[in-house]
């Protein structure tokens, strides 16, 4: 097991990227669940198993919604935010991950009828 | 006489089957509201039950609630999107179960602890015989140079 800065090492899938993505947009920015799935549309059972392994690897921090419940009619929510770690460890896993899928550019053609 | 009769009776008649249709319809609303709730709670039975409160009570029913309660405008919307959240963690629930289980990972400071069976110091030279410091290999035990260093 490797770790990078103090957070556990990740293969980062597609799906999780979709995610992470949301997380370095604003990496003050604390996100709600709902709100992720809205916005990766991705399905609450996809969503959250990704959240709960993030957390346990320390990527991710939760945190309670600081309203007053009576006065909102519901409970407080809980919010996600991404460590520095993770922001540091992301962008490395990204950088790492754009390199590996980035197309060979493409050969020259070769000149016909040229003398050596 | 009668015509009078049968209309009173038909705008009565009338006003009875509007009633009894708005409160069926309240009714429905209600019965379908609790079922993302119902489908939820035995999402919170498929997982383990130290982790109930923390998964089921403090993360996704706050959640649903502000799905079914404002999240989206039109009822309908917002029903089938709690369902679509209910259900979803319904069939993940023992992935996340599976994932909050597993004890939370604290890091440690990786040091390569000195070989002690070689001792001695020397100065750090580059190329062109540049100095660039001293080396220093410690005689310390490798758990004493941790425990030097400040770790476990």
């Amino acid at each position: 097991m490797t770790y990078i800065g103090q957070v556990q090492d990740l293969d980062i899938t597609p799906k999780m990227a979709k995610v992470l993505k949301i997380f370095l947009e604003d990496p003050a920015q604390s996100r709600y669940g709902f709100e992720i799935m809205k916005r990766t549309g991705l399905p609450s059972g996809t969503l959250y198993p990704m959240l709960a392994k993030l957390q346990g690897a320390g990527w991710l921090t939760k945190g309670k919604e600081n309203i007053d419940p009576r006065a909102e009619g519901r409970p407080p929510r809980v919010h996600y935010t991404i460590t520095g770690a993770a922001v540091t460890a992301a962008r490395l896993q990204f950088a790492a991950l754009s390199d590996a899928y980035r197309l060979p550019s493409p050969a020259w053609p070769r000149l016909q009828g040229s003398t050596a | 006489m009668t015509g009078y009769l049968w209309a009173a009776l038909g705008t009565f008649g009338g006003v009875i089957l509007t009633v009894l249709s708005d409160m069926a319809s309240a009714e429905v609303r209600d019965r379908l509201d609790h079922l993302p709730h119902a489908i939820l709670r035995l999402a919170s039975h498929r997982i383990a039950p130290d982790l109930r409160t923390t998964a089921y009570n403090d993360e996704w029913l706050p959640e649903l609630t502000y799905i079914l309660r404002g999240a989206e405008t039109r009822p309908i919307t917002r029903l089938i999107a709690g369902i679509r959240y209910a259900l979803g963690i319904f069939f993940a629930a023992r992935r996340i179960s599976h994932q909050l289980a597993r004890p939370l990972q604290q890091p440690t400071p990786t040091l390569k602890a000195p070989d002690p069976r070689i001792k001695g110091t020397g100065n750090l030279k580059v190329g062109g015989g540049l100095e660039v410091g001293k080396w220093t290999v410690s005689s310390l035990t490798p758990a004493d140079e941790l425990r030097k260093l400040g770790c476990r």
